[in-house]
């Protein structure tokens, strides 16, 4: 891949955006020079003083696992005091009032979804908005036939628009967001997936929640969840998943005034910030992340929108293989992006932010990345009672550890439990006590994702929608 | 009605300062720290120093549950001189302070007025019973503590429905489990209120599930936790429940705690009745029956909390010189066991064992154990010596794998022999190397 400076900004990148914010290359000098001097110190200590090296390495990792539980419980804390149904009433009776609606765009990007654009229409159609004020924006790549022919025949209604994006590369979700960003016409702009059901009011409540809130607000995200969380296990574990991320992490990131990793739908934007900030980045698979991080480095805040956008979760293993291993790698480049110029993003973020972004887009990479190495020692300490394992295990580093493995874990599955609790999902709280083994999933895709980012750094994992049984069924 | 932080920091520091003005009291009435406390500071001691004893006292017994011991682990990690008690008095307050702080705001969310919170917290910190548990255990102390956590999340749960209450619903009655014996029947408790107010809510039946399993998991994986340390630490799951007499299990739970004679079940009664009082001053709008059963029940125990104040005065006294005839047989016995230690190794036997500890932390030869069939004797060229309680040492018989490991009979083909000593309150056993028959 080329490097920044050879690409055509007028076609790739938005006035606004910095190239060198982009994921289209991978480690700038300074960054490959830090990667090799810590490979080089890690190598050379484990070769001359391997104890207490191996020792060292552990205990960073160990404490590491301690902040990250501690910042976890930290964050859901202030929200498990909310009441979401109270919040969600005196909204609407609020939305209820709403006059003089600003037109809306809603940006639809479409790839050989030709099975599920009569949903997506008829989803869209539900929303309660004038359709005079929505600016709908269904956005196709041009060898996409089936989808164009589709739609086509549906011959959707006046709001809609239909763009088909010219070839190029790189073939990402942002690049076609991008395109439909700069015919947008609306005051503020939102991004739906192909299966994508959202609320029917959630356009007016996010209109109210931007009138409401402080000038430096610019985006709202809604809060994420699956319609077909019974369907199997693996859906099951996703909406826990899903329940606890949106529901829980996201708005106490929110509410502590935290950079917010926005969620791959359902931001809602207010249009002139969105532009001056240039969109997504089209080579970054997790442009939804960074371009939280990225709205609140330019003083910009995010909040979540107190409304619902169902979606359908991966219901087949390879799918959901897939899906996950794309979001670490963009979450891997996201973080790395973002480091680039550590100083630069300590003054922009200040410390305690620079922190919880590190807690929130790294840790989450490097927890799980290391899980299965801690899990396997775990496993092999058990079968072996081996005494050269325990010399890493000093009393203070042992009495951490265990923490982490016995509080710290529980602390997890049990807020997952609770999260679909609190959703009303009563039917998932047992399958989500099981959650672990949907965790050592997420490890296993996540060095796929980590390896990728070496050999197909830009390349997008396509997440095949319509499986669910449900639809099936109908 | 909010409490103030003002409000809720000078409650905790008030309750924190008064227990820990108890426990120095305690200690210029007997010349002595409280048993459980030096038991666990040595437990917690010994864990720093990655022995076995520590790992082994941590899980070993139903009789001495693992939290308690767990909360003394990080204020050992502190400078303090090793023999310090520091950590003892640090969960002393923190105890103590923090059940007046849950007692105090569920008072203050129930809108009790500042008159009888202010009373019942006075009556809270001078109370002998509570005097008693929170500045002489930490088990018993932390199941309080827990019990108001327990009470305070169920009040929040059933009037908001957060799931922050709700944390403190589950959590604190499975903590519970592995503080104190006593903890079970708090479980179980909290279990069938919560299972009565989920049927008169009126849930769907599957959110009544959903209410249960949430509230048991905790208390599952809190048991299941222990068993499995036992399994790895002792290499038998259920050896922490040897010495449990089922069929008077209720009279051993809330009659013997500890060996002594804290007044933990009137203790917990009348702390459950307050809060349970609490909860119906919240109802007084609801006609002039409930007001007044309210103010009935409210005004029943402060006059049940005064009523008691004298005899229970009476008993923390009695219990305090016990204590402090225990304090003077040990120092005796400190004695006894110094002149052993000087010429051979020491090893002590049991929870109880840790009483000499402090004393005898300086002398080289004294290693602590609990299973006498893990016990690795190192006494090639020194003589040896068990230390058991004497009445203890029914319970604790060396088992087969000890006797095959270390024959007591003069005349087999090995090593040792055990000759008995009786001391006041301990039995020292000689390990005597024999020469084999030629």
């Amino acid at each position: 891949m080329k490097r920044p400076e050879t690409f055509s900004a007028d076609y790739l990148f938005l006035p606004g955006f910095l190239p060198e914010e982009s994921a289209c290359f991978r480690l700038n000098r300074n960054q490959l020079l830090c990667v090799f001097l810590a490979l080089t110190a890690l190598t050379y200590g484990l070769t001359h003083w391997p104890q207490p090296a191996l020792f060292w390495v552990n205990l960073t990792v160990t404490v590491f696992y301690l902040a990250f539980t501690i910042y976890k419980v930290v964050l859901i804390w202030p929200v498990s005091g909310n009441e979401n149904e109270r919040q969600r009433n005196s909204c609407q009776n609020q939305v209820a009032l709403l006059e003089d609606l600003p037109v809306y765009t809603i940006l639809v990007p479409l790839y050989q979804e030709a099975e599920m654009v009569r949903e997506t229409i008829s989803a869209l159609d539900r929303l309660d908005y004038p359709a005079e004020c929505l600016d709908i924006k269904l956005l196709l790549e041009a060898d996409d036939i089936s989808t164009i022919e589709a739609l086509r025949k549906i011959n959707p209604g006046p709001s809609y628009e239909v763009m088909v994006l010219p070839p190029g590369l790189p073939r990402t979700k942002p690049r076609a967001c991008n395109e439909g960003l700069k015919q947008a016409r609306g005051k503020y702009l939102v991004i739906y997936d192909a299966e994508d059901r959202p609320e029917p009011d959630q356009l007016k409540k996010a209109v109210l929640a931007f009138e409401e809130a402080a000038p430096e607000v610019a985006c709202f995200q809604a809060r994420l969840n699956f319609y077909n969380a019974s369907q199997n296990l693996l859906t099951t574990w996703f909406t826990a998943e899903y329940s606890t991320w949106f529901d829980l992490y996201l708005p106490g990131l929110a509410r502590l005034e935290a950079p917010v990793p926005l969620g791959g739908t359902s931001n809602h934007f207010r249009m002139d910030v969105l532009k001056a900030i240039g969109g997504w980045d089209p080579f970054n698979v997790a442009e939804d992340c960074d371009l939280g991080i990225r709205l609140y480095r330019r003083g910009w805040r995010t909040r979540i929108l107190e409304s619902t956008t169902w979606e359908e979760a991966c219901s087949r293993l390879s799918d959901w293989w897939r899906q996950r291993s794309r979001w670490v790698k963009g979450y891997l480049q996201t973080y790395l992006v973002h480091l680039r110029h550590p100083g630069k993003l300590l003054r922009e973020l200040g410390w305690l932010n620079t922190l919880h972004f590190h807690f929130t887009v790294g840790g989450l990479l490097f927890c799980l990345l290391l899980n299965p190495v801690y899990w396997s020692l775990t496993v092999f300490w058990l079968a072996t009672r081996s005494q050269w394992l325990c010399s890493f295990f000093p009393p203070a580093v042992f009495f951490l550890s265990g923490f982490c493995l016995f509080v710290g874990n529980f602390v997890f599955v049990y807020t997952s439990a609770l999260a679909v609790f609190r959703r009303g999902q009563d039917r998932l709280v047992f399958p989500a006590l099981f959650i672990p083994v949907y965790w050592l999933l997420m490890s296993l895709a996540s060095w796929k994702g980590f390896w990728q980012f070496f050999f197909r750094p830009f390349h997008w994992e396509k997440t095949t929608h319509g499986l669910s049984r449900e639809r099936t069924s109908r | 009605m909010k409490s103030s932080r003002w409000e809720n920091s000078f409650v905790f520091l008030t309750a924190a300062l008064f227990f820990l003005y108890w426990a120095r009291e305690f200690v210029s009435q007997t010349g002595f720290f409280a048993p459980e406390i030096v038991v666990r500071s040595g437990l917690a001691s010994d864990l720093w120093a990655d022995q076995i004893s520590g790992r082994q006292g941590l899980l070993c017994s139903f009789w001495w549950p693992p939290l308690p011991t767990l909360l003394y682990l990080p204020p050992g990690w502190l400078p303090f001189p090793a023999k310090s008690f520091l950590p003892g008095l640090l969960i002393t307050c923190l105890t103590g302070g923090l059940t007046a702080f849950f007692i105090n705001r569920l008072a203050v969310r129930n809108e009790v007025p500042c008159w009888y919170r202010w009373l019942f917290l006075l009556l809270f910190c001078l109370h002998p019973w509570y005097r008693q548990i929170f500045s002489g255990t930490s088990s018993h102390g932390l199941l309080l503590t827990l019990l108001a956590a327990t009470f305070y999340g169920f009040a929040g749960w059933s009037q908001e429905r957060k799931i922050r209450y709700f944390l403190l619903l589950s959590i604190s009655p499975a903590l519970a489990i592995i503080s104190s014996p006593a903890g079970i029947f708090l479980s179980v408790g909290v279990l069938l209120l919560l299972a009565v107010t989920s049927i008169r809510a009126g849930y769907p039946w599957r959110r009544q599930q959903a209410i249960m399993l949430l509230y048991l998991v905790p208390a599952v994986y809190c048991g299941g936790l222990w068993f499995l340390g036992n399994w790895i630490v002792m290499q038998d799951a259920g050896y922490f429940l040897r010495w449990v007499h089922w069929k008077n299990i209720f009279q051993e739970i809330f009659l013997s705690a500890c060996g002594s004679c804290y007044h933990l079940t009137e203790a917990m009664l009348l702390l459950s009745a307050w809060m349970f009082g609490l909860l119906l001053f919240k109802l007084r709008n609801r006609g002039n029956g409930v007001c007044l059963l309210s103010w009935l029940v409210l005004h029943l125990i402060l006059a049940t909390g005064l009523y008691s104040f004298p005899a229970a005065s009476r008993d923390l006294r009695r219990s305090q010189a016990l204590w402090k005839n225990t304090c003077h047989q040990v120092r005796k016995d400190v004695k006894v066991l110094q002149k052993f230690s000087r010429e051979g190794q020491l090893y002590l036997i049991d929870f109880s064992g840790y009483l000499f500890r402090p004393v005898l932390f300086s002398c080289p030869g004294v290693k602590h154990f609990f299973d006498l069939s893990r016990m690795n004797l190192e006494m090639e060229h020194r003589p040896a010596y068990l230390v058991i309680p004497a009445e203890r040492w029914k319970q604790i018989l060396p088992p087969d794998p000890f006797l095959s490991q270390y024959p007591v009979l003069p005349g087999q083909p090995t090593d040792f022999l055990l000759t008995e000593m009786v001391c006041d309150s301990f039995t020292i056993f000689r390990l005597i190397l024999l020469r084999p028959k030629d």
